[in-house]
């Protein structure tokens, strides 16, 4: 199972590089930090309810091939709020429904979002497959209709079992898909993450979340925010 | 009399928990902090694969653990606070288990969860040090025993277990896990 695991891990690596390089050809990219916070509370063992504030805030931007166009960009870019009810389905799946509101520009985007995840333990990596299928609706546009995959493992970095007061990596690997008006875009998604438990219930992650998409035949763009997590469950 | 009873009652409430339930902090360590019976132990069976060490401890209890990944297979060698061997642990899959014993294990899995998962199982070896050190070659003289970690549903709940069972399927002891948060894997 360890080497189907590391096979897995490489192979990700290896795609997100490929995609990477073939994006430096014609590319603007942005520098920002995204904070987010999510709650989560059980409510019986099969129901939980979760909440989660997000926000982006820019700093930099400019073009790859271009190093005159590296600029200061200080900007609130927007605030995500999103509520999620989970049942578990199965002992390692679950099945997620939830609304998310977007605040940018004086406008409000509203998104419904489906999910389906599938997590395991193996020894001391914990794995968690996430599909997701989601619709936006934004004011005067046509609905954005998107598919994700995400792979996320993790593992403690002292022993094999995180405890309390412990640090652990994180990685996250996504993948999205994007139809709107008839143009499909995509985009990928690598996130390298230093957490620390407080305790089982108490995380706190810090990482940078890179994206590099494409919109239609036209550009690639990519984004490197600066992530903080904080994730508390009781 | 009744103060006394409750005060006695708070007393032995925390340690009846606590046979019911895992609750274990393991620490990597370096070789030179384990003690030395063990190191030579280790030494003698000449692994050629990377030895990681561990110390765990729970409320009452020190031991240490010697890990060694070699072909594929995941062996622990525990040993208790002084360093004297204690059991070999091997990791194996179902289908190393006789039909007999199999049989016997899903019975009492079945009657203890609606849905269960098997997570991972070893093959634990205990006996004189003399024979653990052939545990490799010959397992006649040692006494065998299956610890089996599994994921159970039962009355909608979802736990992790960790069970042990004689070489011929009988359960000699159960405890239950911390079950281990993933949010931050899934949101």
């Amino acid at each position: 199972m360890k080497n189907v695991i590391k096979k897995e891990i490489i192979l990700l690596i290896g795609l997100f590089f490929c995609v990477s390089v073939s994006s430096l050809a014609q590319s603007t990219y942005q520098i920002g930090v995204l904070p987010s916070f999510t709650l989560t509370k059980k409510i019986n063992p099969k129901w939980k309810v979760n909440l989660n504030i997000q926000s982006r805030f820019s700093m930099y931007k400019g073009e790859f091939s271009n190093s005159d166009t590296f600029q200061e960009d200080r900007n609130y870019i927007l605030t995500d709020i999103s509520a999620l009810a989970n049942r578990k389905i199965g002992l390692n799946t679950s099945l997620t429904v939830g609304y998310l509101t977007r605040f940018r520009n004086k406008e409000q985007h509203n998104r419904l979002f489906q999910q389906f995840i599938i997590s395991n333990k193996y020894n001391a990596v914990g794995l968690a497959h996430r599909f997701v299928t989601d619709q936006t609706f934004r004011p005067n546009q046509k609905t954005e209709f998107r598919g994700r995959y995400r792979l996320a493992f993790d593992r403690p970095l002292q022993g094999n079992k995180l405890n309390p007061k412990e640090f652990y990596l994180k990685v996250n690997n996504e993948y999205l898909v994007s139809l709107q008006d008839k143009k499909w875009s995509n985009e990928v998604r690598l996130i390298p993450f230093l957490g620390y438990a407080f305790t089982d219930k108490n995380k706190v992650e810090i990482g940078i979340d890179y994206r590099v998409g494409s919109v239609g035949d036209e550009f690639l763009r990519n984004n490197f925010w600066t992530t903080i997590n904080y994730y508390l469950s009781w | 009399m009744k103060a006394i009873l409750i005060i006695v009652l708070l007393f032995i409430f925390p340690l009846y928990s606590y046979a019911q339930s895992k609750v274990e902090i393991e620490e990597r360590i370096e070789k030179k902090d384990v003690p030395l019976p063990a190191q030579q132990f280790i030494d003698s069976l000449c692994f050629s694969s990377k030895i990681k060490w561990f110390v765990e401890q729970n409320y009452i209890t020190k031991t240490f653990e010697a890990k060694i990944t070699a072909n594929g297979t995941t062996c622990s060698i525990e040993f208790d606070s002084l360093g004297k061997i204690e059991d070999v642990e091997v990791e194996i899959s179902w289908k190393k288990i006789s039909e007999d014993t199999q049989g016997k294990i899903n019975e009492q899995l079945n009657t203890d969860f609606e849905k269960h998962k098997i997570k991972k199982i070893q093959i634990q070896y205990s006996g004189k040090e003399t024979d653990l050190l052939n545990f490799r070659t010959n397992t006649e003289n040692l006494t065998i025993k299956y610890e089996i970690v599994v994921k159970g549903q039962k009355e909608s709940k979802i736990e992790f277990y960790e069970y042990l069972f004689s070489e011929k399927g009988e359960l000699e002891n159960k405890v239950q896990f911390d079950f281990r948060n993933t949010d931050h894997l899934e949101y």
